[in-house]
């Protein structure tokens, strides 16, 4: 679609130069200059080929006909389908100016720091499929103004009394916010926009579509008003902390509500939030898609300013050796430096796996979060946008619920913990009444890990909602389960025989092992994603994991 | 004079000597072995260093012979401070504190062991004080009843009461006793512990470092004007509120038995 002039050769938009040129003859054209012999007149719209993905119903476009050869989204290598389309014309565009080399230059120091990357992720022919793609944002531009009224307060004492005196503080408001960006493609997690934010409003310029040329974008599907709130929120959280630093303000005490406040009630402050229409801009970013299995992780930089975020899953080979290697200077400064009775050392290994056990919850619970979308509110909105138009949806939801268990089950396995910790207590509590009050560190210990380890089963029972934060659940956890249980039972009963806590002990080392290799694999799930689907668009797989 | 008389006269003289003899080896032997006075249980006293030996078998846990062997073995350890040995049937309070308040009244803030078999809470337990304290620390002092307390599970307090004083002549002269169980416990949470170490390096490392709110207005177009910012006075309020004095700090709770100095125990 956009070829040279001279020997109608691929044009492709050439980062160093910020100029189109020829792949051919190396002809070097302005990009703004190109489109005006090619299109006298502005449209609102401009064709592209739309590369769709029949796996994972991922699209991506592109000026030029160059086919894609694997899917950015969930890293298919599949022919994908293609169709012409006229697309909306944004306001704005950054031309990417970090180079592909700039981008796995950055990765590669990036991957350095993760020791227990596995190795694929330093080969060279991994880091090539780097691909560079345009991100539709909502830039949203917002006006602050009126006559601040707001209170302040001085507190001191005088005798026996307690003196507030009270301050109107007034002035004049009058601010311009320009170039919030938000991503306005649901495809675009929003965990990853937020790590390689920000774009700069002062690199804007005019889109033109020839600076696509060699590059890919992503349509724009989710509405703009998913972001207001959050940008709103950002400029009167901004506008607060400026007038807070007012001198005439600060040593008056300013009282400094919270934005929601004020922006929930600007009227009250004699202020004014008005919002002007928000307009699209493509901003650059060098995507990379790593697929395994069922899970896909991405290395994504910020083609402006290269700030760089990457899913780095781990080895479980090199985690292990590593944590082995690690164990010899603790073991060597632990046996220089402490003398534990066996009591002691069952104490430690049980809040050992009591820690394990607390790490597992929170791993498990982030990965439903990320398999639900819960912080992503493009894909949330957009997911609930085409609820109705997904048939499939509803009953996937359907038998992920009955897969998650029912209420009743759910009741019946908090129960089990909650009646083993009753049991584990009674002990030490009969012991200190029949004892005339008296009860040792360990027997408290006891009472106070069987409670933790039994709320944090219960709460591992709630928050394992999808299947890949349950899968192996019982596996990665009954080692540590069972090394607290027979801790806190033996520190109860107390038996004075030193075999008792250090067969314990090894118990709790082999489970927090086990579940600590668990909490590996739950990272690794955590440190991917499950692979995209797109419900609006074709081919899509509601419930793939 | 007759042979006869001489004969007698020779035997008076070496009677008297032989008595002589005796009499000395007696106040020397006297002098030097303990001896059990009827009041008190303090058998024995360096008459170098000044350090006694103490046993008070309340639970007669030990026969005599047993008590004199034992004192044998505890002599050595008044080179270095005071050695006991108490046994009880304490269930008032624990055998730490007992053992502390029984150091303290024998031997105030001398130097010295004691151990204390305490049958009341099934607990041996040696509390050491001053220069003894500084080289049986509480690591020792747990190795020790560790090393020791199957004995008295089995009903051998002679021999548990003897191996701990073996073993604390050891350590005070210097010398090394078996741990076998301090490498193993090392070993056991060292492993442990470099699992947890590598994951919380791994989250450190690997965490995305999400934009704050700072950086995104920064990168906006952002003009903010405040003009004619004033401060009205408004009112003034007024809460009675009394200053409370702060005298006294209420008393303070007796301390639970301890001088300071070291122990260690083992049920049985």
């Amino acid at each position: 679609m956009y070829n040279c002039p001279n020997c109608s050769g691929n044009l492709s938009f050439d980062i160093a130069s910020q100029k189109l040129m020829c792949d051919y003859c190396k002809t070097q054209l302005d990009p703004y200059e190109y489109e005006k012999t090619q299109d006298a007149e502005e449209n609102d719209v401009f064709g592209v080929q739309v590369f769709t993905c029949p796996q994972c119903g991922g699209e991506i476009m592109t000026t030029n006909v160059t086919a894609a050869g694997f899917c950015t989204y969930c890293g298919a290598s599949t022919i994908l389908d293609s169709r012409m389309k006229q697309e909306k014309r944004p306001a704005h565009i950054i031309p990417f100016s970090r180079t592909k080399e700039d981008c796995q230059k950055a990765y590669a120091s990036h991957v350095k720091r993760a020791l227990f990357a596995p190795r694929e992720f330093r080969d060279p022919e991994y880091l090539d499929r780097f691909r560079g793609i345009y991100i539709p944002y909502w830039v949203y531009q917002y006006k602050m103004d009126g006559s601040l009224r707001m209170d302040g307060t001085k507190s001191f004492r005088r005798g026996d009394y307690r003196i507030t005196q009270h301050y109107r503080l007034t002035g004049q408001v009058d601010a311009d916010y320009e170039g919030l960006n938000y991503d306005a493609s649901s495809s675009f997690d929003d965990t990853v926009a937020e790590a390689i934010a920000p774009f700069e409003a002062a690199k804007f310029q005019p889109f033109t579509p020839s600076i696509l040329c060699g590059f890919y974008a992503d349509a724009p599907d989710v509405e703009s008003s998913v972001y207001e709130t959050d940008a709103e929120n950002t400029i009167c959280s901004d506008a607060l902390e400026r007038l807070s630093g007012v001198p005439e303000y600060s040593k008056n005490g300013l009282d400094v509500p919270a934005a929601e406040e004020l922006r929930t009630h600007t009227g009250k402050y004699g202020l004014h939030l008005k919002g002007k229409e928000p307009v699209l801009a493509y901003l650059p970013v060098w995507f990379l898609t790593y697929r395994k299995n069922d899970r896909v992780a991405y290395a994504v930089m910020n083609g402006s300013t290269g700030k760089i975020t990457a899913d780095l899953p781990v080895d479980e080979k090199k985690y292990v050796l590593g944590s082995l290697l690690l164990a010899i200077p603790v073991f060597a400064a632990l046996a220089f430096l402490f003398t534990l009775t066996g009591q002691m050392l069952l104490t430690a290994a049980s809040v050992l796996a009591l820690i394990s056990l607390i790490i597992y919850t929170i791993e498990t619970s982030a990965i439903t979060d990320k398999d639900t979308h819960a912080n992503d509110k493009g894909f949330i909105r957009n997911d609930d946008q085409n609820e109705s138009s997904s048939g499939n949806k509803k009953e996937a939801l359907k038998e992920a619920a009955q897969k998650a268990g029912n209420g009743f089950s759910k009741i019946l396995r908090a129960a089990v913990p909650i009646l083993f910790m009753i049991l584990i207590a009674g002990k030490p509590v009969m012991d200190m009444f029949l004892g005339g009050g008296r009860i040792s560190g360990f027997s408290i210990y006891a009472i106070v890990s069987a409670v933790l380890l039994a709320a944090d089963l219960v709460l591992m029972n709630w928050l394992a909602e999808s299947e890949t934060a349950s899968r192996h659940i019982y596996l990665h956890t009954a080692g540590s389960v069972l090394a607290v249980t027979a801790a806190a039972a033996i520190l109860a009963w107390n038996p004075p025989n030193d075999l008792w806590y250090y067969g314990g002990a090894i118990l709790a080392a082999a489970g927090v092992c086990l579940t600590f290799l668990g909490i590996i694999s739950k990272y690794n799930v955590l440190a991917t994603r499950p692979l995209p689907t797109f419900y609006d668009r074709k081919g899509g797989n509601d419930r793939a994991k | 004079m007759t042979g006869k008389e001489e004969m007698t006269v020779r035997n008076k003289k070496s009677i008297s000597l032989l008595s002589l003899i005796a009499a000395v080896f007696t106040v020397v032997t006297m002098a030097a072995l303990p001896v059990r006075a009827a009041d008190s249980f303090f058998v024995y006293n360096n008459p170098q260093t000044g350090y006694s030996v103490y046993i008070d078998d309340d639970q007669d846990l030990l026969t005599d012979d047993e008590e004199q062997s034992l004192i044998e073995e505890m002599i050595p350890i008044t080179e270095y401070g005071n050695a006991g040995f108490i046994s009880c049937d304490n269930t008032s309070e624990s055998t730490a504190s007992y053992s502390a308040r029984r150091y303290s009244s024998l031997f105030g803030s001398d130097s010295g062991a004691v151990l204390v078999i305490d049958m009341g809470q099934r607990m041996i337990y040696i509390k050491n004080n001053g220069a003894v304290s500084k080289i049986i620390t509480n690591a020792y002092s747990n190795t020790i009843t560790d090393n020791i307390y199957r004995y008295a599970s089995d009903g051998d307090y002679y021999s548990c009461a003897s191996a701990a004083f073996s073993q604390i002549y050891t350590v005070l002269r210097g010398g090394k006793i078996a741990q076998p169980m301090r490498y193993i416990s090392a070993a056991l949470l060292a492993l442990v512990i470099g699992f947890l170490i590598n994951y919380l390096f791994l989250r450190a490392v690997t965490s995305p470092n999400k934009a704050g709110q700072g950086e995104i207005i920064d990168a906006a177009k952002v003009d903010f004007i405040l003009r004619n910012p004033d401060a009205q006075y408004s009112h003034e309020t007024k809460v009675y509120d009394p200053v409370r004095s702060s005298s006294g700090g209420g008393g303070s709770r007796g301390g639970g038995g301890g001088s300071g100095g070291s122990g260690g125990g083992h049920g049985f």
